[in-house]
This record gives C-alpha cells, sequence and structure tokens, in this order.
C-alpha cells in the first residue's frame, strides 16, 4: 500500500469514528445482542493501547542514548501499534456504548477524549514520518500521554463511579487536600433503613450523589441526607411515597429526562422499588427495625455465612463416580457449593442397603440430607450413617432400622430431624435421643414395635 | 394445498435402495417443501456450525438452554439442576378447585352481610367493576350473605365455616390468604393465568417449569402428574383442557402426566400377553436409536422429547403399579381418608395417591377437582363440594405430617377466582346464584416452609375488594417458586425474543408474610 493510501485510511477511519457518534447517539437504550457482546470487549481491549501508549515516550527518551539509538526505531513500531489499536479500541468503545444503554454527558465525554487520543495518535504517526522525532512531535506525545490520562480517568468514572479515586483516601490526605470527609450514617445497624435501604443508595445514587458530586445538592450517603433533601428542599415525604420526589424520580419512564439513575446507569431493580415505597409508605424512619415492615419482597437469600458443609466442588468426579441413576443419587442441595448434598434413593429404594451405604464413605461430611425411605438399609447402616458428620435430616421411614439403630445415631450432633416412620425403633430409642439439643423434631408413626395392628408386608 | 394425486406414480420410492426418509411420507408437497426448508436452516444453524469448530460452544449453549438453572461453576455435569438456593419445600401438591369457590361461603367470614340481605350492593364498592355477560344485564345486584354458620377453630382461632369440619380441625397448619386477585374473568383464562401465569394460551404451566428448573428426583414416574378427580353430580362442571398442564415453549417432556381416574391409571402401559421385558426393552432401546437418527438429521428437540418419553414409559410400567397398589397402606390410613379413599377417582383417593407420589420424588402433582361454580343452586351444591373435598384436605395434611413430610411438602388450595357476594339470577333465603369475583378470593398453603396457623390480607365489608395486603397471580406463584428454591426472576427460557419466566414481565413479589 502506497503511503498516501495509508494516512487517507487513517483519517477515514477518524472521519468514520466522529459520523459515527452523530450518526447514532448514545440514547440509553440497548441495542443488538450481537453489539452487547462485542461492546463487552472494549473494557478488555482497552488496555493494551495504554500500555502502548505509555511506552512510546519511554523508547524515545531511553533512544537518545547512542548507545540505545536501536530503541527509537521501535518507538515508530509501537506507535503504529498504539494507533491501530487506540482505533479498535474507540470503535469497540462507540459499539459497547451505543450497545450497552449509555447515555448522558459522562459517557459522551470519554467518548470524545477517546477520538481525540486516537486523532493524536494518528497525528504523531504522522509528525514522526514527515517531521522526524522533533519538538512538534516531542509536543504530540506528551498531548497524546495527557489526552490518554484524561480518557482513562473518564472511562475510570463510568465504570466505577465518580468517587472512585478518593473513595478510601486516608483521613489525613483527605484533610490536605481538602476534600470532604467520608460519610458515617446515624441509622442503627439493625434498622430497616440500614439494611434494605442504604445498601440500595450505595448501589445506584452515590455515585453522583455524594459530599463531592452533591448533584442537585442531594446526597444519598447516609439516613441524615437523604432525609435533608437537595436544592428543591426534601425528597422523602414521611407516609407518602407518591409526594416523594425522590420516588417519583426512579419510578418515571426510563426516556425521561428527569428519570433517576440518570446518564443512562442502570435503573432499580423493581424489588429495590417496592423496598423504598415501603420504607416512605411506614414513616421513612432511620430506626424502625429491619423486621418491622411487613411483607417487605426478599430477594434470594445471601449465600449462608454458616457452610453446612465443605465445598463439593473438588470431589466432584468422585461424586460422579458413586452417583448411580438407577439407586444412589447425590445431589446438590442448591447452587451453594456449601449447602450440601441430598442423597436420594426414590428410583430404586430396594437398592440401597447397607453396603451402598458403605460406599459413601468419601463423601460422608458433604451429605447433609439423606432420604432413605423404604430403602433395605439396617441396624449396620445407621451404624455408618452415624459417622456422617454433617448429616441434618435423615429419613428412615419403613427400613428395618431397630432401637439399636436408632441409638447408634446419637452421634450426629447436628441431627434436626429424624424420621422413623413405621420402622421397628423402640419408645425407649427415642425418647433418649430426643435429648439431643440439635434435634427438633422426630417422627415415630405407626412404629411396628408399639403393638400396632398394621403390620406391614415384607 | 395440494394432496398427491392418485395416480401419481410410487408415493414411496426407495432412493435406489437406500430406503425411504422423513421426506417420502404421505404428506402434501408444500408441507414437504416447508420442512425441507427448515431443514436447511437447523443444519446451517446447527451442522454448518459444528464444522466450524463451534462444537464445544453450541454444545455448551445447548446444555445450558437444557438445563433451565445456571450451571454452578466448577459443579460436575449432573449437577446442573440445582436450586437456586436451598428450599424449604422439596415437592408441591396443588389441590386446584377448578370453577372458584365462593370465598364468603367458606373462609372469609363476614358476619355483617346477615343483616343486609337483598340490599343492592353500593356503588362505591363495585366502582368500576366489568361484570360478566351473565350478571351485567341484572337490574339488582342484591347481596347473598352466607346462609351457613362460622366458628373460631383451632388455637389460632380462624373463622372457618362449618361447611368444612375436617379442614377446620388443620387450621392450625395453614396460611389462609384472604387477598388473592387476578386479572381474569373467565374460567379458561383466569384457570390459564393461575396455572401459566398468562391468560394466552401457550405458556407452560408451573409443574413444567418445576420440572425443567429442578429436574427429576426419581426417573422413573414423571416429575409433573395430574390427577382429574370425578365430577361431583349436580355441580357445574365446566370444562378444563390439557393445555393447563402443558410445557408450552419448553420441551415436551415437562409436560404434565395425567393419570386416569377409571380403569387403568395410564393406558396402554401393561405389555400385552407374551411380550416379555426384556423383549419390550429391546424394542424400546430399537426406537430409540431410530429416534437418535432422526434427532442427528433434524436437531428438533422434539425428537429427543420423545426419546425420554419412550424411556419414561417403560419406567413406568413398573413404577405406577407399584404406586396405586394400595395393598401395603396400613388401617390407620383408611381410618383418616375414609372409606371413599378406596375407590379410584375420588379427591379422597387422589390425596392419598398425592402422598404416595411425595413419597416416590414426584416434584409437583395437581389434583384438580371440578364443580365449584355456581351460578345458580349455590345452596344445595356448596355444601356438595365441600363434603366431596374437605375431608380429603383435612387428610391429606394430617397424613403428611405424622409421616414427617409436610415440613417439606408445600400443599396449596385453590381455584382460579372467588365469586361475587350478589346474587346471580333470583335472590330466596333458600336459593341464590353466585358469579365469578376475580377481585379478592381465598386460598390457602401448608407445610413446606409456609408460615403456619395465619391469615394474610383482608377483604372489605362486602367481601368485594381487598383493603389490605393484595396478593396478585404473579406474587403467588412467585412465592410458591421461593419456598421451592426457585428465584423467579431468574428461572429463564428465552422464546421469541423474550427471556420468558412464569410470574411474566410485570413485578411480582414473593409474600414475605407467607414464609415460616
Amino acid at each position: 500500500m502506497a503511503a498516501r493510501a495509508k494516512w487517507l485510511l487513517a483519517a477515514a477511519v477518524v472521519a468514520g469514528l466522529i459520523g459515527l457518534s452523530f450518526l447514532a447517539a448514545f440514547d440509553g437504550r440497548e441495542h443488538s445482542e450481537l453489539a452487547r457482546f462485542l461492546g463487552r470487549f472494549h473494557p478488555l481491549s482497552v488496555h493494551l493501547p495504554i500500555a502502548l501508549i505509555l511506552l512510546v515516550p519511554l523508547l524515545e527518551l531511553a533512544g537518545r542514548r547512542e548507545s540505545r539509538a536501536h530503541l527509537r526505531h521501535t518507538a515508530a513500531f509501537v506507535l503504529l501499534l498504539a494507533t491501530i489499536c487506540a482505533l479498535a479500541s474507540v470503535a469497540l468503545g462507540w459499539i459497547h456504548a451505543w450497545s450497552g444503554g449509555f447515555g448522558g454527558p459522562l459517557v459522551a465525554s470519554h467518548y470524545r477524549a477517546g477520538l481525540l487520543l486516537a486523532a493524536a495518535c494518528v497525528a504523531a504517526l504522522g509528525c514522526r514520518a514527515w517531521l522526524g522525532p522533533r519538538k512538534t512531535y516531542a509536543a504530540l506525545l506528551v498531548a497524546v500521554v495527557a489526552l490518554m490520562g484524561w480518557t482513562s480517568h473518564l472511562g475510570g468514572s463510568l465504570t466505577h463511579g465518580q468517587t472512585y479515586l478518593t473513595r478510601f483516601m486516608p483521613a489525613r490526605l483527605r484533610a490536605a487536600l481538602a476534600i470532604p470527609a467520608a460519610p458515617t450514617s446515624l441509622a442503627p445497624p439493625g434498622s430497616f433503613y440500614a439494611v434494605r435501604i442504604q445498601p440500595i443508595f450505595e448501589a445506584h445514587c452515590v455515585t453522583c450523589h455524594n459530599p463531592n458530586q452533591r448533584k442537585g445538592e442531594l446526597v444519598l450517603d447516609s439516613y441524615e441526607n437523604a432525609i435533608k433533601g437537595g436544592e428543591h428542599g426534601a425528597v422523602v415525604r414521611a407516609g407518602d411515597f407518591r409526594q416523594s420526589e425522590l420516588f417519583t424520580r426512579i419510578t418515571l419512564p426510563r426516556d425521561d429526562k428527569h428519570f433517576m439513575p440518570s446518564e443512562g446507569k442502570p435503573p432499580l431493580k423493581p424489588v429495590d422499588i417496592k423496598l423504598i415505597e415501603l420504607w416512605i409508605a411506614a414513616g421513612a424512619s432511620g430506626t424502625t427495625p429491619v423486621g418491622a415492615i411487613a411483607n417487605a419482597p426478599v430477594s434470594p437469600p445471601p449465600p449462608r455465612l454458616v457452610a453446612l458443609a465443605p465445598d463439593y466442588r473438588p470431589r466432584a468426579a468422585m461424586i460422579a463416580a458413586l452417583s448411580n441413576p438407577a439407586g444412589v443419587q447425590l445431589a446438590p442441595r442448591s447452587q451453594v457449593f456449601t449447602d450440601g448434598l441430598i442423597l436420594r434413593t426414590a428410583a430404586d429404594p430396594s437398592h440401597c442397603d447397607d453396603a451402598a451405604l458403605a460406599r459413601l464413605a468419601p463423601l460422608a461430611d458433604l451429605i447433609v440430607d439423606a432420604e432413605l425411605a423404604r430403602t433395605a438399609v439396617t441396624d449396620a447402616g445407621a451404624k455408618t450413617i452415624a459417622g456422617w458428620p454433617n448429616l441434618r435430616v435423615l429419613d428412615l421411614t419403613r427400613t428395618r432400622v431397630t432401637g439399636r439403630g436408632v441409638s447408634a445415631l446419637s452421634a450426629l450432633r447436628k441431627l434436626e430431624s429424624l424420621n422413623l416412620t413405621e420402622t421397628e425403633a423402640t419408645e425407649a430409642s427415642i425418647a433418649a435421643l430426643r435429648r439431643e439439643p440439635a434435634l427438633k423434631h422426630v417422627y415415630s408413626f405407626n412404629l411396628k414395635t408399639a403393638g400396632s395392628l398394621n403390620p406391614l408386608v415384607p | 394445498m395440494s394432496h398427491p394425486a392418485p395416480g401419481d406414480p410410487d408415493p414411496c420410492p426407495d432412493h435406489g435402495g437406500e430406503g425411504p426418509t422423513v421426506y417420502d411420507l404421505p404428506v402434501p408437497r408444500e408441507l414437504r417443501e416447508e420442512w425441507r426448508r427448515l431443514e436447511t436452516r437447523r443444519q446451517f444453524l446447527g451442522r454448518t456450525g459444528k464444522v466450524l469448530g463451534w462444537a464445544g460452544l453450541s454444545a455448551l449453549l445447548g446444555e445450558r438452554l437444557l438445563a433451565g438453572l445456571a450451571e454452578p461453576a466448577g459443579a460436575p455435569a449432573n449437577f446442573r439442576r440445582a436450586p437456586h438456593f436451598a428450599p424449604t419445600a422439596k415437592r408441591c401438591i396443588y389441590l386446584f378447585m377448578s370453577g372458584g369457590p365462593p370465598q364468603m361461603d367458606l373462609w372469609d367470614y363476614k358476619p355483617g352481610l346477615a343483616d343486609r340481605f337483598d340490599q343492592d350492593i353500593p356503588a362505591s364498592v363495585r366502582g368500576a367493576q366489568v361484570l360478566t355477560s351473565m350478571t351485567a344485564a341484572q337490574s339488582r345486584l342484591p347481596v347473598a350473605p352466607s346462609p351457613w354458620k362460622f366458628q373460631q377453630q383451632g388455637k389460632c382461632g380462624r373463622w372457618v365455616s362449618e361447611l368444612l369440619p375436617w379442614t377446620g380441625k388443620v387450621v392450625d397448619e395453614l396460611a389462609i390468604i384472604h387477598s388473592l386477585n387476578t386479572d381474569a374473568i373467565n374460567h379458561e383464562p383466569a384457570t390459564l393465568q393461575m396455572n401459566t401465569g398468562n391468560m394466552v394460551v401457550g405458556k407452560p404451566s408451573m409443574g413444567s417449569w418445576l420440572g425443567y428448573g429442578l429436574g427429576s428426583m426419581n426417573e422413573n414416574l414423571p416429575t409433573f402428574v395430574v390427577l382429574n378427580s370425578r365430577l361431583v353430580p349436580g355441580a357445574g362442571n365446566f370444562p378444563i383442557t390439557p393445555r393447563l398442564w402443558g410445557s408450552g415453549f419448553l420441551p415436551s417432556q415437562f409436560a404434565g402426566v395425567a393419570l386416569r381416574s377409571q380403569g387403568e391409571p395410564v393406558l396402554y402401559l401393561n405389555d400385552p400377553a407374551g411380550l416379555t421385558r426384556d423383549a419390550r426393552r429391546e424394542l424400546v432401546e430399537s426406537v430409540n436409536r431410530l429416534n437418535a437418527i432422526t434427532y442427528a438429521e433434524t436437531a428438533d428437540p422434539e425428537t429427543q422429547a420423545r426419546i425420554s418419553q419412550y424411556e419414561m414409559a417403560f419406567h413406568m410400567q413398573t413404577a405406577v403399579p407399584e404406586l396405586t397398589n394400595l395393598q401395603d397402606e396400613p388401617a390407620a390410613t383408611w381410618d383418616l381418608y375414609g372409606a371413599e379413599a378406596k375407590e379410584p377417582g375420588t379427591f379422597a383417593y387422589n390425596c392419598l395417591l398425592s402422598r404416595r407420589m411425595a413419597e416416590r420424588g414426584v416434584r409437583f402433582t395437581q389434583i384438580y377437582q371440578r364443580g365449584w361454580d355456581m351460578h345458580t343452586n349455590a345452596v344445595p351444591n356448596t355444601p356438595k363440594m365441600c363434603a366431596a373435598t374437605d375431608r380429603g384436605c383435612y387428610a391429606l395434611i394430617t397424613d403428611l405430617k405424622r409421616r414427617g413430610l409436610l415440613d417439606s411438602t408445600l400443599v396449596v388450595w385453590g381455584g382460579e377466582f372467588g365469586r361475587t357476594v350478589y346474587s346471580q339470577g333470583g335472590l330466596t333465603r333458600e336459593n341464590f346464584g353466585r358469579d365469578h369475583h376475580p377481585r379478592c378470593f381465598t386460598s390457602w398453603m401448608a407445610g413446606g416452609g409456609v408460615k403456619p396457623g395465619i391469615s394474610h390480607g383482608a377483604t372489605d365489608d362486602y367481601c368485594y375488594n381487598i383493603v389490605r395486603d393484595p396478593v396478585h397471580v404473579r406474587d403467588f406463584n412467585a412465592t410458591l417458586l421461593h419456598l421451592l428454591g426457585i428465584d423467579h426472576e431468574h428461572l429463564t427460557f428465552k422464546f421469541q425474543g423474550l427471556d420468558q419466566k412464569l410470574t411474566g414481565v410485570e413485578h411480582a413479589n414473593v409474600v414475605e408474610g407467607l414464609l415460616g
């Protein structure tokens, strides 16, 4: 390709990218799924030109020494690479912003800064090729690095919020730079506000409504500030969510210019809106306990803080090997890896016997719930089960387990529910077991030893 | 559409000895061409994709599609269908009172109405409510107070109608919801909305969603079984259709399997005389091999559904007779359910069967009882319907509880809507009728992590509008899924460009007040 054609191409790409931003504005709506997929590569790939751009002045400086003059040749090549990568990143960035539902001045500034950076790279490349590495070129390089820093900062603000640099700044440095102190809320830790509402504000609002940004003079970093309101006065009217501006703003149509969160940031989830509605309706208190507001919607409960069993993943292969679809099945209790396993036998209970239980020894500590109703398990099996340290629920309905087997189960310190329906367990053995503090339920309907007139089919 | 003319040459050419293909079926040419076009598109998307080295990706995506819930990263292959969080209910039994039971005659006690007999309901109460075509033309809407007495039952002191003497005994186990409401005013859309979350035909039923999301606990029985109870003579039996337990756009193997109420529970399940079990096994395997070839050619998920249903039928040949053989039930069972439960097809029999299915790992059992549609003759028919169902409900709850199954089994009772407080047709002290009422109706849940002995929500003095804590069908279904360990926002299936959910696109909330 002739040199001229190359420059024409580069200029055309830059012009095209400028044109794109006029053709399709960032309207805060999501577009084409394929584009969204591609766009996601922008935050990933954008770090490549950053590194390359930083390398160029380093190479140029280092190459000033005669012995390292070859580095200056490398610089030309690295600058070319950096320019290509920058152009690609801007293109991906446009796809990301257009398709990903971004909008507002921040994303527009980021895009413009990126474009300017790419154009500056092209200019630097051209300057170096025609004029050689002189003062104009040096000035251009400084501009490129500065632009890169500014663009990166805007990008960082987009992803992490506009306070991401100062948020965890040490108090002393904060004071030295005259940055307001980090907020502390007076709402007590167990209150509805602290548990259900403040986290919503933190996730969606404080990137703009914080002591540094104070958009609309509203700060949502604490209960006191939320109640204080913004430039038009209070945004929360206790007891009346319809008259509370905070509530109306988050429930406007998404394309309304007063809609919050603004600038195309993700809107609040329906559950969050409902929580805010309930909180305001109940008086917008900072002290009402979390349990006092009835019918507050629940999101799925957070992962258990207490693990019921060790993570099952390291033993995945063993679990697969010991799970036989026709007989013993081992299923996870949930997608939480430390919720343990359920031992299921319903498909073919008669094939599950004492020997089958003994084979599960390597997984004993993972089994939290054992469904062994109508299996061939006997007292020997009960002794095996007594060695499963994390067992909480055990169903032995209609097995041949007797009082002796039941007595052995007292070793299960965590057992909460035991089902002995239609077994040969004795009242005495059950009475002894009931003294276990963890055991909440023992079911002993229709025991065979209770002189029942209901003999069972063997 | 042109059918092959009688004079056409050989309708089944043998392709030079290679045998006929699906294109040689005696179907109209247009249909065959349509099939060919579809096949080409599938080939392009499926097979070509694989040739280009996307095999890994498309296989992965396919598995994910079938898995329903997101696969926990790093989990073994057979661990795909785990609930989002540890559930309180492992299974659900849904007692569907088809037709719409009268809430003010059974559960929603309104003593103040006794003085308003034959008075018109105030316009302020009715508001802008659109009535059905059955009462819209009535010149008057006279209040028909419940002619039956109520008494306080259980430790919780809940008011229960004298028509439900048995269920009243287990009221301490129930969470009674007085504020359920629906969008539909006619049976078909209302039953569809309760069961599929949408009034429009074609969405999967709740049982299908559960099978798709959570998989099977016993591969020898369906994950979703439907039991239709026999009719109550004289009651208004509005028909129901299998689309209430259909799988919609989910793969067909997740559709509910309806057991028959008379004769063989499943038709043609038993082998004909002379056919051995091994021969049957061989037959099923051969058919499935042929279907596997078809699947490789067409990649139609319905072929896979066919394969899995042949397997299921084979397993059910032994599992269903064992399930329905009640010889091993102790005498205590019959004392509890009553002699009626020995008669297949009765509601009590179905309740007993649902308990046996709960023990055998059926995820979702739905019992339909038709006959609650009391447009006329509410006075003779309401007691009849209660008599047919009351003891079964009581026995099921009691039986599950004494056998230690109630903790992990969610029992749901309810219809598609309620009934009007005003009379349809003439009102006398001896008789009246009640029309459909979607604005408020009563259902209950029990077991499986539900808070026992409570009531939720309240209606106004006329049992016409909700005054506290409304529960929409969406909220009701979201709560049901929550109890089974599913976040309703995340059990989805991509269809027609939308991530479809049981709870639809409108906001649905889990009703926290119902959780134990």
